[in-house]
């Protein structure tokens, strides 16, 4: 790349125009750049200003930018730029040299984006009243919590090390006399976490056209001899919570999103033989709610290693286009969700349990009738709020959702829709659930959902070992183990999965030291399950037959 | 494009070994596995709590909790958890959410129950994971609310890294950072001894008495730690940081007359003989199976002189690699053992506790307070309020690593350029930015670097403070007795805290904190 070559070339006509919307944003990178106020501390970055500034600038060590700009306490806009788009721009229409030599994996990945939160309505749970000493003498101290907030982390490096024989025919781009000693080094995406009560605004906005980004791509030149990799395509994540609690500050380190575990543990706890059972799940577009009425057997495991079974077992049917049923024990999943950029929408949520002549109760009772609703689900949502039942395969679902929940809702204005609802403004029209079909996919993530509430430890191991490789190829490449894209928050979820979210992040930085050291061992993780499933009750082991199955395959 | 990358191969080893490879698995925290039916989490109260600060994340909790303050605003979402009837159906979730063991040392005040609790919560760190990397929490929420356990008088060994100390006239401290890097280092091994001899291990003993209730021998099999796989303890190892809590090795070499100064190999490894004749007396008494050597006043020369062997021992032939102390012969421990002066010097480097950011902080803080001329309670409550010793900023790493995370800590630390030694660990990584990282190697550790008039506006790590705790934190800076000692401040200390109230008031003042709370940025 010529040194201001995009001044003059005329080829880079778009990518020239484009930069000249985006020059004064460069001009304070680039002050970040020539002239930062610190250095590090965390992986090399140079930063200008702090993220309690109104303008705020990151470079990490791939040169990936992190530009955030905020307004008082209304508008805060973050703009991002992957390294090599900074290089290009840098080099193109500047003097300055300072390009990194690593190789992009994901270059057609990676562009610009930009975002921008806007305080479009406020809400009343924002403000906050605490209690404090001041000079021996207790004070009330009230403030206004920001209803937005964001963490980012910089590119890190992971270096994996080629250990084994087997490992060492792997690399196709490794030349093989470095395979054996070398080292593989790879930095990780710049993560941002955007998180926004309800009524902020969520706009992204379109920085650089296409024709922008072909001039860029055919002037960007990697290094030749570049010796480690990374990925530069922002992985960004979007929360919106009802909870403004959950918030976090500004600029703050990465914290693993907080997770519902703690939702599923106390609605476990509260679940007792032969009650109804329902179990929550936050999510940062809304709540997952998993119905399940009273099980006829003494324990909790068999039914729902049953419908489990019956999901797996159904979606293979429904594939070869044969339709299968579900048992009435067979959980509903019902889900609330709303649009996560919308500044429009909030709800507010109640469950309750129904005893035999329908009366509601907080805690689960055993006086169920088996033929009556089992759970009274009560919503208050805003018009963009969606309310379904994933309708899992089997052909009477709907009734089977209507005869299982009793559900009341009503759609009020932004302001009207309360904080909690409880008995003092309770909703009392009734409303029929919406039935959503569910796709194959939704099918399998339901059906697999499932399975992880069944207390055994085969199938538990099933999915840690899972979850851990999925863990593994997230910290490295942001994709599952299927190759599919992984977002951040999957990646929480599944650490949350087997370890406490809020320690998620610990469990990730002793994955990533488990990263450096990959080994592969011989044997195979099936016949293990297999081989535990003989050992637990025959009822069980059909399930685990299945899996071997699929592994044979 | 460099023409040994074909364009369509994805850079995707895992997913090739895992999708290619039927066979292939990741062994990443094998523990996970090892678990026949059991709960695989515990939490401490404070991962129940959001981000802010001021609230609960569970659904359940926040709506009870958003109730019950409702009546009363000094409820903090701590007091809240403590409060909850444990017998109710939220107690119970609380319970199942912390674990019984947890949940009792969030409730207790009594010393009995909370040693029993911590107890058999290092039973069950045998097969789970601790919390945290130094084990369990002692709930800094009791240093604002005073509800503290008596421990005066205690015999554990093993505590939380932020349990009080107890001041010689009986005043409840927190503990300085000394005490509470010796707590953590205890409880690693403490975990970790008990997976190593597969038992209970006694919390509250030490030295002779430990070394008899592990039965601890030489034998050079070392052992993954649950929290580094580069951790690899010998039993004696383990026994050793257990009774006397010094940081575990990293790397050790043998020093030798004549080395030429700039060896490579001794670059950042440093010299302490009295960590050295401690750790040299626990081989000595594992090697002859002698549990005296270890009484503190064991008269070591007498018992070197009855060894038949004394002024004839070989130098052993198979070494643990890192434990430098395995090379020498019986008679050359004895040496380092008695700090002779022409002992073997054995210079090391251990792993490191990494602060999540606060500890620039805490230092700057303490600076402040000790230009104050202010001592206790003041240190004590404001290290507190910055987070020194809390379990939850702090993770267990090897050197490398912690220059990696925070090149800062790693270069300022006494220890030469944060540069020169994550380019020793790997210099792969940072490869890609050659000029950035000479620039960081130079510059940027550079002390004048520091003094850049910005540097103290960016080093921001109230940037990692939640609004409540920089709240209490102003709340305390502005008690009348600081007020008075920042009257007189001058010059250089004057500048500094000018500095500080600076930064805190524009933390307030982003998180709409209100205005009787600044400090006054002129001294007067």
């Amino acid at each position: 790349m010529d040194a201001l070559r995009g001044l003059t070339d005329p080829s880079l006509e778009a990518l020239r125009s484009a930069f000249k919307g985006l020059e004064s944003t460069f001009v304070e990178i680039w002050q970040a750049q020539d002239d930062p106020d610190y250095g590090g501390p965390r992986w090399y970055e140079l930063y200008r200003g702090s993220p309690l500034d109104e303008t705020f600038v990151c470079i990490d060590f791939c040169n990936n930018v992190l530009h955030v700009r905020r307004v008082g306490r209304e508008i805060l806009t973050l703009t991002f730029f992957p390294g090599w788009f900074y290089d290009v721009i840098t080099n193109c229409f500047t003097i300055r040299g300072d390009p990194s030599t690593v190789y992009v994996g994901d270059l057609a990945a990676a562009v610009p984006r930009q975002f921008q939160l806007f305080v479009k309505r406020s809400i009343p749970e924002a403000q906050q009243t605490f209690a404090t000493s001041i000079a021996g003498r207790e004070t009330l101290v009230s403030y206004t919590r920001l209803p937005f907030g964001y963490e980012y982390e910089p590119a890190r490096a992971f270096a994996v090390e080629p250990m084994t024989a087997a490992a060492r025919g792997f690399s196709a781009w490794m030349p093989t006399t470095e395979a054996a000693t070398a080292q593989r080094v790879h930095w990780s995406a710049l993560r941002l976490r955007l998180a926004a009560a309800p009524g902020v605004e969520l706009d992204e906005r379109r920085l650089v056209d296409e024709e922008a980004l072909a001039d860029a791509r055919r002037v960007y030149v990697p290094h030749p001899e570049f010796r480690a990799s990374c990925s530069q395509a922002l992985q960004l994540e979007i929360e919106r919570s009802q909870n403004i609690h959950a918030l976090p500050g500004l600029g703050a380190p990465f914290r693993d999103a907080p997770l519902a575990e703690a939702d599923l543990v106390a609605g476990r706890e509260m679940s007792r033989e032969g009650c109804a059972l329902a179990l929550e799940q936050v999510r940062p577009d809304g709540v997952d709610i998993i119905v399940t009425r009273p099980a006829e057997a003494s324990s909790t495991a068999p039914w729902l290693v049953e419908a489990v079974l019956e999901l797996f077992r159904s979606a293979a049917v429904w594939l070869e286009e044969l339709l299968g049923g579900l048992p009435r024990e067979a959980p509903l999943a019902v889900r609330i969700r709303l649009d996560v950029s919308s500044p429009e929408d909030r709800f507010a949520y109640r469950i309750q349990y129904l005893d035999s002549s329908r009366n509601a109760h907080a805690e689960p009772t055993t006086d169920t009738d088996p033929l009556e609703p089992v759970v009274r689900l009560s919503v208050k949502r805003t018009a963009g709020v969606h309310v379904f039942v994933d309708q899992a395969l089997a052909e009477h679902r709907e009734a089977i959702a209507n005869r299982t929940i009793e559900y009341h809702e009503e759609v009020l204005a932004f302001e009207d829709v309360p904080v909690v609802l409880d008995d003092s403004n309770d909703v009392s029209r009734r409303a029929d659930l919406p039935i959503r079909p569910a796709t194959v996919g939704e099918v399998l993530t339901i059906a697999y959902q499932l399975g992880e509430f069944i207390p055994l430890a085969p199938v538990e191991a099933f999915y840690d070992m899972r979850d851990l490789a999925s863990v593994g190829t997230y910290l490295l490449y942001g994709e599952d183990i299927a190759g599919e894209e992984m977002t951040a928050v999957d990646a929480a979820l599944t650490v949350g999965g087997f370890i406490l979210p809020e320690v998620g992040e610990r469990a990730v930085k002793g994955l990533v030291r488990g990263v450096r050291r990959l080994r592969t061992i011989g044997d195979d993780p099936f016949s293990r399950l297999v081989a535990a499933g003989e050992a637990v009750e025959p009822h069980d082991a059909g399930f685990l037959d299945a899996l071997g199955e699929r592994a044979v395959e | 494009m460099n023409p040994r990358v074909p364009s369509s191969t994805r850079f995707d080893p895992v997913d090739d070994l895992l999708l290619r490879d039927r066979n292939a698995r990741m062994v990443v925290g094998q523990f996970v596995l090892d678990r026949p039916g059991m709960p695989t989490v515990r939490r401490v109260p404070e991962q129940l709590i959001s981000r802010g600060g001021d609230g609960l994340d569970a659904r359940m909790l926040q709506e009870a909790y958003a109730a019950e303050r409702a009546a009363d605003p000094r409820l903090t979402p701590e007091r809240f958890l403590l409060r909850v009837d444990p017998d109710s159906t939220l107690g119970r979730a609380i319970t199942a959410l912390l674990g019984p063991e947890t949940a009792r040392l969030l409730r207790t005040t009594d010393r009995a129950e909370f040693e029993s609790a911590l107890r058999s919560h290092y039973r069950e760190f045998r097969r789970i994971p601790p919390p945290y990397d130094s084990g369990t929490t002692y709930g800094s929420h009791r240093y604002l609310t005073g509800d503290h356990v008596p421990l005066r008088g205690t015999r554990l060994r093993v505590l939380p890294m932020n349990a009080p100390t107890i001041s010689s006239t009986g005043a409840i401290q927190y503990p300085t950072w000394d005490v509470a890097r010796t707590r953590g280092n205890r409880s690693v091994a403490a975990v970790q001894a008990s997976r190593v001899w597969g038992r209970e291990v006694p919390l509250d003993q030490e030295g002779r008495e430990l070394f008899e209730t592990l039965g601890v021998d030489d034998s050079l099999e070392t052992f993954d730690n649950y929290l580094d796989p580069e951790l690899r303890q010998t039993r004696v190892q383990t026994a050793f940081t257990l009774s006397t809590g010094y940081t575990p090795i990293y790397r050790s070499e043998v020093d030798f007359p004549g080395r030429l100064p700039d060896d490579k190999r001794f670059k950042g490894l440093r010299y302490s003989p009295q960590r050295n004749a401690q750790q040299a007396r626990w081989l000595l008494a594992a090697r002859l199976q002698r549990s005296d050597i270890l009484d503190p006043d064991a008269d070591l020369t007498a018992i070197w002189n009855s060894l038949p062997t004394r002024g004839r021992s070989t130098t052993p032939t198979a070494t643990v690699p890192n434990d430098a102390f395995t090379q020498l012969s019986t008679d050359q421990l004895f040496e380092v053992a008695l700090r002779l002066p022409d002992a073997r010097q054995i210079r090391l480097n251990t792993f490191e506790w990494e602060h999540h950011r606060s500890q620039r902080f805490v230092r700057r803080m303490t600076t402040i307070i000790d230009s104050l001329g202010l001592g206790e309670p003041w240190r004590s409550r404001l290290t507190m309020l910055t987070g020194l010793c809390e379990p939850g900023n702090l993770y267990f790493v090897p050197p490398w690593q912690h220059a990696m995370e925070d090149v800062y800590a790693g270069g300022v630390a006494r220890r030469g350029s944060g540069a020169a030694r994550v380019g020793q660990f790997r210099p792969e990584a940072f490869s890609i930015n050659r000029a950035r990282a000479d620039r960081f190697g130079n510059v940027l550790i550079d002390p004048d670097f520091a003094r850049h008039p910005d540097a103290a506006r960016v080093q921001d790590a109230l940037v990692a403070y939640e609004p409540r705790e920089i709240l209490e934190l102003l709340a305390e800076l502005n008690d009348p007795v600081i007020q008075r000692a920042v009257a007189g401040l001058r010059g250089r200390d004057g500048a500094r805290w000018l500095g500080l109230a600076r930064q805190l008031n524009r933390a307030a003042n982003t998180y709409g904190l209100p205005q009787f709370l600044r400090l006054a940025e002129q001294i007067p």
